[in-house]
C-alpha cells in the first residue's frame, strides 16, 4: 500500500492511483555484452515457449481431451462420462497451462531485465491475444480452404 | 551465484517491503538529527527572541503609510510616554538611534582634545572609542577608584550599570555619593542599557538622580530587554537641556522605529516584566550551579554571567566550550583575559552551558 505519511514524503501529502507505482528492482551491476546477448536470446526463446503453450489451448489440448473423452465413452458406455471428462479435462489443462505460462512469462520479464531492458509489464496478455489470432487464422484456413464448410465456398472439395 | 539466483535479482521489490525499508531509514535519519544539537550562541547580550508580531506590525503599518514625509523629529508621543513612566518632564528626554549613538554624541559634545574620559574597567568596549572619536583620552580604572581617578582634565565619567561584561550594579546611593564627590565640570554618562535586568532596586532609582544632579545623563536602549536591536532606538534622560539637545539626532529617529517603540511602550510592560523575572530567576539558579562546580562567577545583575574557570584563559575556556557547541564571548576583547561572558537564557541553555563547563573541567 502506498504510503502518504508526510514523514516519508518530505512533508507533502501525496498519493497515486493503485497499481501505478513505478516498478523497482534491485540495482545489479552491469553484466558483459556477451551475457546480455545470451539473455536477449533466452528471452526470445521464453516468449516462443509462452506462445506455443498458449497455442496448445486452441488445438492440441482440446483434441487430446476429445480423444480421451471418446476412450472414456467407449470404455464406460456412458456419453455423459466422456463429455464430462472432456469438459473437466479441458478446464484443468487450461488452468495448468495458464499457470505454467505465467511462470514462463515472469521468467521472461526477469531475463529481459537481465538483458538490459527496463521491462515493467508482463507479456502474457499480448501473447495470449496473439495466440488467439493465430488460432483463428489457422482455423479459418482449415475451415474454409482445407476442409471447407460446403460447395458454395469451396466447390472443389 | 546459481543460474536462477542471478535472474531473481531482477525481480520486483515488494512495495510494502520497500516502505518498511524507507521508514527504517527515515527513523535512523531522525534519530541522528535529534542527536545533533545545534550550536547555542550565548555570546551576545541582546534579547534572543523575535519581537512580538504586533510590534513588528506597528512598524510595517507605518512603513505602508506616509513614509515619504519626515517623521516627528521630537518623537512627541514616545517622549510623553517615557516621561509618564519615569515621572519626568518630556523636555528631560531625548530619543536617539540607540544608546551607543547617544553616548557618542554626548562624548563629542562634552569632550575636547586633551580631555579625559574616566571609566571603570573592564566595561563596554565602546567607551574607549567614544573618547578616541572625540580626541580625548580614555582613562580606565578599577571599579571603585573612579572618584580618585578624576583630574582637572577629566570632563566626563562613563559608567555602565549594570556593567557589561561583569554584570555588577552600582546602586543609586553609591552613584549619588559619586556624583556629589565629582567636580562641577565633570559629567556622568550612565549607560543603563541593561538596567531592566537588575533586581536590587527600582528600575528608575538611578534615573531619578537627574533632578538632583544636572550633570548626570542617563542613557537607555530598546535593544536589550525590548528586543528591538535592529531598529536602533534609545533615549537619554537628563536635566541639562543643552546636552540633551546636543545628543538628539537633528531630524529625530526614523518613523518605523518610532512606531514600534511607541507600541512596545504602550503594550509591552507585561512582557518586559515577565522577561525581567525569567532572567533574574535563571541567573540566580545558574550562578548557584556554576559555583557548586567550583566556577568563579561574579554577582551579576545583567542578562549574562562573567565567568572565570581556574587558570584557564578566556580564549581557552571559550574554545573548549565552542568545541561542545556552546558559543560564549571570550573576555580578552571585553577587557579581561581570564574571563568569559555567557548570556543567561532559559533552563535548557543553562543546562547546555553547565554540561559543557563540566566537560571542560
Amino acid at each position: 500500500m502506498a504510503s502518504n505519511d508526510p514523514t516519508d514524503t518530505g512533508g507533502l501529502f501525496i498519493g497515486r492511483r493503485p497499481g501505478t507505482a513505478p516498478v523497482r528492482y534491485r540495482a545489479v551491476k552491469p553484466t558483459s555484452e556477451r551475457r546480455r546477448r545470451f539473455d536477449d536470446l533466452l528471452a526470445h526463446s521464453l516468449l516462443a515457449v509462452e506462445l506455443l503453450l498458449c497455442l496448445t489451448l486452441f488445438g492440441p489440448q482440446p483434441l487430446g481431451w476429445l480423444w480421451v473423452g471418446s476412450r472414456v465413452d467407449y470404455l464406460t458406455g456412458y456419453v455423459t462420462a466422456g463429455i464430462g471428462t472432456i469438459m473437466i479435462g479441458c478446464l484443468a489443462s487450461l488452468m495448468l497451462t495458464m499457470a505454467l505460462a505465467k511462470r514462463v512469462d515472469h521468467a521472461w520479464k526477469l531475463v529481459r531485465r537481465a538483458a538490459g531492458h527496463r521491462q515493467e509489464h508482463r507479456a502474457l496478455e499480448r501473447i495470449f491475444a496473439t495466440s488467439v489470432g493465430i488460432a483463428l487464422v489457422l482455423f479459418a484456413v482449415w475451415f474454409f480452404v482445407l476442409q471447407g464448410p460446403g460447395p458454395a465456398l469451396a466447390p472443389g472439395s | 551465484m546459481r543460474f536462477r539466483d542471478y535472474y531473481r535479482q531482477f525481480d520486483d521489490i515488494d512495495e510494502a517491503k520497500l516502505n518498511l525499508e524507507r521508514r527504517e531509514r527515515r527513523r535512523r535519519e531522525k534519530a541522528a538529527a535529534l542527536e545533533r544539537a545545534p550550536d547555542i550562541d550565548l555570546s551576545g547580550t541582546e534579547w534572543p527572541d523575535l519581537p512580538h508580531s504586533e510590534i513588528v506590525n506597528a512598524a510595517i503599518a507605518r512603513a505602508r503609510g506616509r513614509v515619504n514625509g519626515y517623521p516627528d523629529r521630537h518623537a512627541t508621543a514616545i517622549r510623553r510616554l517615557l516621561a509618564e513612566r519615569h515621572g519626568l518632564s518630556p523636555d528631560q528626554i531625548a530619543l536617539g538611534n540607540g544608546a551607543a549613538e547617544l553616548l557618542q554624541s554626548a562624548a563629542l559634545a562634552l569632550l575636547s582634545p586633551g580631555d579625559e574620559l574616566v571609566m571603570p574597567w573592564p566595561s563596554y568596549p565602546l567607551y574607549p572609542l567614544l573618547a578616541a572619536h572625540a580626541g580625548a583620552t580614555p582613562v580606565s580604572v578599577e571599579e571603585h577608584d573612579v572618584a580618585a581617578a578624576v583630574t582637572e582634565r577629566t570632563r566626563a565619567v562613563v559608567i555602565c550599570n549594570p556593567n557589561d561584561p561583569t554584570g555588577t550594579y552600582t546602586g543609586s546611593e553609591e552613584l549619588g555619593a559619586l556624583l556629589s564627590s565629582l567636580p562641577e565640570d565633570v559629567h556622568v554618562l550612565l549607560d543603563e542599557a541593561l538596567v531592566h535586568f537588575q533586581d536590587i532596586e527600582d528600575v528608575d532609582a538611578c534615573a531619578r538622580l537627574v533632578d538632583t544632579f544636572p550633570r548626570l545623563l542617563v542613557v537607555r536602549t530598546f535593544s536589550k530587554i525590548y528586543g528591538l536591536s535592529g531598529l536602533r532606538a534609545g533615549y537619554a534622560v537628563g536635566s541639562d537641556s543643552r546636552l540633551l539637545a546636543a545628543v538628539a539626532p537633528v531630524l529625530g529617529i526614523n518613523a518605523l522605529s518610532q512606531a514600534a517603540v511607541e507600541y512596545a511602550l504602550r503594550s509591552g510592560d507585561g512582557e518586559i516584566d515577565r522577561r525581567r523575572r525569567a532572567v533574574a530567576r535563571e541567573r540566580h539558579v545558574l550562578t548557584e550551579q556554576l559555583r557548586e562546580l567550583g566556577v568563579d562567577v561574579t554577582e551579576s545583575q545583567a542578562n549574562f554571567l562573567w565567568i572565570r574557570l581556574r587558570e584557564l584563559s578566556g580564549d581557552q575556556l571559550a574554545s573548549g566550550l565552542r568545541r561542545q557547541g556552546v558559543i560564549v564571548a571570550p573576555g580578552g576583547p571585553l577587557g579581561e583575559d581570564h574571563h568569559i561572558r555567557a548570556a543567561v537564557r532559559d533552563q535548557s541553555a543553562s543546562n547546555r552551558l553547565l554540561r559543557a563547563i563540566q566537560n571542560v573541567l
